[in-house]
């Protein structure tokens, strides 16, 4: 009914309901469309993960639990263990992340609070870009500049050459960086202004409205973008390949220490993404570990996604403070 | 396509669905096409791939891929998942057992060496040549540094060529009379020529397996080798042509079945005047005798 | 009354000499006190145009002034200038004096900080932070005057009293503020500025967004907070005005600028000419189609 009381301009409409799902059955593509789409893409995983898991089966029945526990790799004579590459793995990704992390939110910290608005968006574009350049062109960077320079910084713990787990780490840092920035820059502005302004109101200083206001309340953005950018570096490939030496076995002596960080190593991506793969094909146990590693890092990488995204759900849905009202009463 | 509220109309949605469907759907049928695939050796590659251009114009449609080294491409080879191997290898007993339904024939359309290079400050610091009891202490890990072998006091930086890669085989074929009776050792990994080059050359202290092609003279640089009580020889095209230099390798096309159509066509373009002129162009050295494809 | 230090110092914790205790309103002095914020000639531009031009205003301790004016005309810029709020907003530039205590607040050895700290504001929209009530009210406290931990309930207990907020959210301070109503939130925002004691609170149209009786609990909170501070509040309402403050300073569009007509008690604004048309404006701006109004709801640029 419009105001002067006329019906004339009234669209007819379904008598309204309290379900979503109602209202969806007005279009009945969009709502068959998307549930068949979701549906295969969670199928695609897990039958991806099935897939892994029975392929792999031979070499679990061969190493039983020694496939993750073992610390030897010697395919010629079938011995599989994955540990080492585990380490490999989780350790590149570790330096990655505590290099990008602070450097990262450091800066959307910057670009969000402190620069000026004109100059942000060529910022925010100027980072965006850097996060579109593919990986191998980070790898050959690395190959060309990186190792040189840090055998250079290595040089204490005297490297055989710049191939290390440190030199991967610090080229993955560089890559996942502007994921970080992007995403923490994203949680940032998405703390209401008033908020700022309020702390401001009360005699707090800009850094102080930027730790106690902006930065708490962008809490779940932040973990949720390192969480994110963990995952990209746990999977990265190409550039780990080119830089990380690529040795097999190297189980440090000492796992906490710092010294097998700056030696050769081997992750799961870069013993993926080589050549042993094609070798293993004709062999059904050494195809069987090569698809064990695969699941392995399957696993770590939606772990960590899933992670991501818990983390960032519950905060996206929550009414900001300073807006949420209720109804008013004595 | 709006509907009458604005939004599109329930036919527009249809559709735009069913074509995000079928291009999905469609996407590895269109990568599938009628081409001739040779996968295998990224030494025999340059000189197959640029084959392949030139025969582009005349109507055949050759996909050549690297990947996998020499032991990749037999194994796709006898997976029928291509055509054609490339191999700088030839075929071993083991190849033959793991694919005993599989009909290898190979044709040598040229030669390479394998040659040992080392960067330029062990080269100047006088290193020249090795044995082969030398090159064994040094896989082996028990020579350790350069002064023990007459050069500069630096740690030796030993990168293995991947076991996959035709160059690997060779090498350790030499070393210890069969690639599968080398010891189990833990190193850093080179894989294409390309990336073992550029490592080597930027890297003080290192050595590895190199097609000798590429060792230019100039970034990296190819050592003699001694064998028994002989002299040192240095991997020259004259050396390998006179098979005096003991590390040489057949560049090997391998078909499964006498090859036909396309990969016929291929073979023998690679073994005619063009083709080469093409295996010389790329360093390698040309086949002496007439072609005749052999089982092997 | 002692002029507190705003000057800047290096500690994170500022200290800031506290109001001198509450001035006797029906002292006898031999001159007038002096008043604590004036404004002379105070213009602010942005880049595009001015929007306010040469302000006069006077602050007095212990008294509540109003300032009115038709939408757009500057008000909230004009109340911002006073804590220095507008540095916060790029592309504006503030011209002309305004002094605390009879000294320019734009000195160079002013802290705006500082200020801020005994210059206190509230917005049109309860603005609360999240966590427990308690928690908001020493937010500001604990960081700007280093508020121990002990002191924390103290404190709570002596402002809550004072916006009239404690009996209903003395047994659940550690519940989360953004479950309180709109009329709650605003005088916990209240609790929380007065927590910093500050000389002066400025405040912007604090009950527009409210009912009827949570406006009327603010505005009896203003006529008491008058006995220890200044208030300055910006209004639509003019029976507000009338109620609540002691002096108004109507503001009207003059070429494309906010300027300000006069500041006297109501009676006397009111009954300038020129500022009749103002009220009137204000009280009736569209009498053809809605009733008298009477308060406003929602809100409104200023």
């Amino acid at each position: 009914m419009s105001p002067d009381g006329s019906t004339a301009l009234t669209v007819p409409q379904q008598p309204p309901t309290s379900s979503r799902l109602a209202g969806l059955a007005r279009w009945p593509w969009i709502y068959t469309g998307s549930l068949v789409a979701t549906g295969l893409a969670a199928l695609a995983f897990l039958g991806m993960l099935g897939l892994f898991a029975v392929e792999s089966l031979p070499v679990w029945r061969h190493a039983g639990l020694s496939y993750l526990s073992g610390i030897e790799w010697f395919f010629r004579v079938q011995r599989f263990g994955a540990l080492p590459m585990i380490y490999g793995t989780l350790a590149v990704s570790a330096i990655a992340l505590a290099l990008a992390a602070p450097l990262g939110i450091a800066s959307a910290v910057f670009v969000a609070e402190i620069l000026p608005a004109r100059l942000r968006i060529p910022a925010k574009t100027a980072i965006e870009l850097l996060a579109g350049v593919p990986s191998v062109v980070y790898g050959l960077l690395g190959v060309i500049l990186l190792r040189g320079w840090m055998q250079d910084v290595l040089a204490p713990f005297e490297p055989l050459s710049g191939d290390t787990l440190a030199t991967a780490g610090v080229l993955l840092a560089v890559m996942i960086l502007p994921t970080i920035v992007t995403l923490s820059e994203d949680a940032l502005r998405s703390v209401p202004a008033s908020q700022r302004q309020a702390a401001r109101a009360l005699g707090f200083n800009r850094g102080e409205a930027i730790l106690r206001i902006s930065l708490p309340q962008a809490r779940s953005g932040l973990v949720a973008a390192v969480l994110l950018a963990l995952g990209r570096a746990l999977g990265e490939t190409i550039a780990v390949f080119l830089v990380v030496g690529r040795q097999d076995n190297q189980w440090p002596d000492r796992l906490l220490s710092l010294e097998p960080l700056a030696a050769a190593g081997q992750t799961l991506t870069s013993k993926l993404g080589g050549s042993e793969t094609h070798i293993a094909y004709g062999d059904p146990l050494h195809w069987a570990a090569m698809l064990g590693l695969a699941l392995i890092l399957l696993i770590l990488v939606a772990g960590v996604t899933l992670a991501g995204s818990a983390v960032a759900g519950p905060s996206s849905g929550r009414a900001a403070p300073g807006k949420s009202v209720r109804h008013p009463d004595a | 396509m709006a509907g009458r509220s604005g939004h599109p109309s329930t036919l527009a949605q249809a559709y735009a669905l069913t074509c995000a469907l079928a291009c999905a759907l469609a996407t590895p049928w269109v990568s599938a096409a009628a081409a001739l695939k040779v996968n295998g050796s990224s030494t025999v590659t340059p000189v197959v791939t640029e084959a392949a251009e030139q025969l582009q114009g005349q109507g055949l449609s050759i996909q050549v891929d690297p990947a996998g080294g020499s032991s990749g491409g037999i194994s796709a080879l006898g997976d029928g998942r291509i055509d054609v191997a490339m191999s700088s290898r030839p075929l071993k007993a083991s190849d033959h057992e793991r694919f005993p339904g599989t009909d290898f024939r190979s044709v040598a359309i040229g030669y390479d060496a394998v040659a040992l290079v080392v960067s330029r400050d062990v080269w100047e610091g006088g290193v020249r040549q090795l044995s082969r009891e030398q090159l064994q202490g040094i896989y082996e890990g028990r020579i350790r540094r350069w002064s023990e072998l007459g050069g500069p006091d630096r740690r030796i930086v030993f990168f293995n060529k991947e076991p996959g890669r035709g160059t690997w085989s060779m090498f350790a074929g030499w070393l210890y009379g069969d690639a599968d009776k080398a010891p189990l050792v833990s190193f850093p990994e080179v894989g294409s020529n390309q990336e073992t080059r550029s490592k080597v050359a930027s890297t003080r202290g290192a050595i590895s397996q190199l097609s000798a092609a590429w060792a230019d003279g100039e970034t990296v640089f190819a050592l003699g080798l001694v064998e028994g009580d002989g002299e040192a020889i240095a991997p020259t095209s004259e050396n390998v042509t006179t098979d005096r230099y003991p590390i040489r390798r057949p560049l090997l096309l391998i078909t499964n079945g006498a090859p036909d159509g396309a990969a016929s066509t291929l073979v023998d373009f690679l073994l005619g005047t063009q083709g080469q002129s093409l295996v010389e162009k790329h360093g390698y050295l040309k086949v002496a005798a007439p072609p005749t494809a052999a089982a092997h | 009354m002692a002029e507190p230090a705003l000057h800047r110092t290096p500690s994170s914790s500022r200290t800031v000499a506290p109001a001198a205790g509450s001035a006797d309103p029906t002292a006898t002095a031999t001159a007038p006190p002096r008043p604590v914020l004036e404004a002379y000639g105070l213009s602010v531009h942005s880049r595009e145009r001015t929007i306010l031009r040469s302000i006069d205003l006077v602050v007095e301790p212990n008294r509540v002034l109003g300032i009115i004016g038709p939408s757009g005309v500057g008000k909230s810029t004009l109340l911002r200038c006073l804590n220095r709020m507008t540095d916060l907003i790029p592309g504006l530039r503030v011209t002309g004096e305004v002094l605390w205590h009879g000294r320019s607040i734009h000195d160079r050895g002013i802290d705006p900080d500082a200020l801020r700290a005994r210059v206190g504001m509230i917005f049109q929209q309860p603005v609360v932070f999240p966590g427990s009530i308690l928690a908001n009210i020493v937010f500001g406290a604990r960081r700007v005057l280093g508020l121990g931990k002990r002191r924390w309930h103290e404190t709570a207990e002596r402002v809550l009293r004072e916006v009239s907020l404690w009996d209903e959210v003395h047994d659940r301070l550690d519940q989360a503020a953004n479950e309180l109503s709109v009329g709650q939130q605003q005088r916990l925002c209240l609790a929380r500025t007065l927590a910093l004691d500050p000389e002066v609170v400025l405040m912007d149209e604090p009950t527009s967004a409210l009912d009827p009786a949570s406006t009327e609990a603010i505005e009896h909170l203003i006529q008491r907070l008058r006995q220890t501070r200044s208030v300055v509040l910006v209004t639509h309402d003019l029976d507000q005005a009338r109620r609540v403050t002691d002096a108004v300073a109507c503001l009207c569009l003059q070429d494309g600028a906010g300027q300000l007509v006069e500041q006297a008690c109501c009676a006397e604004v009111f009954a300038n000419p020129d500022c009749r048309a103002v009220a009137e404006d204000i009280a009736d701006p569209n009498p053809s189609i809605h009733g008298p109004a009477t308060h406003n709801q929602g809100a409104r640029p200023s």
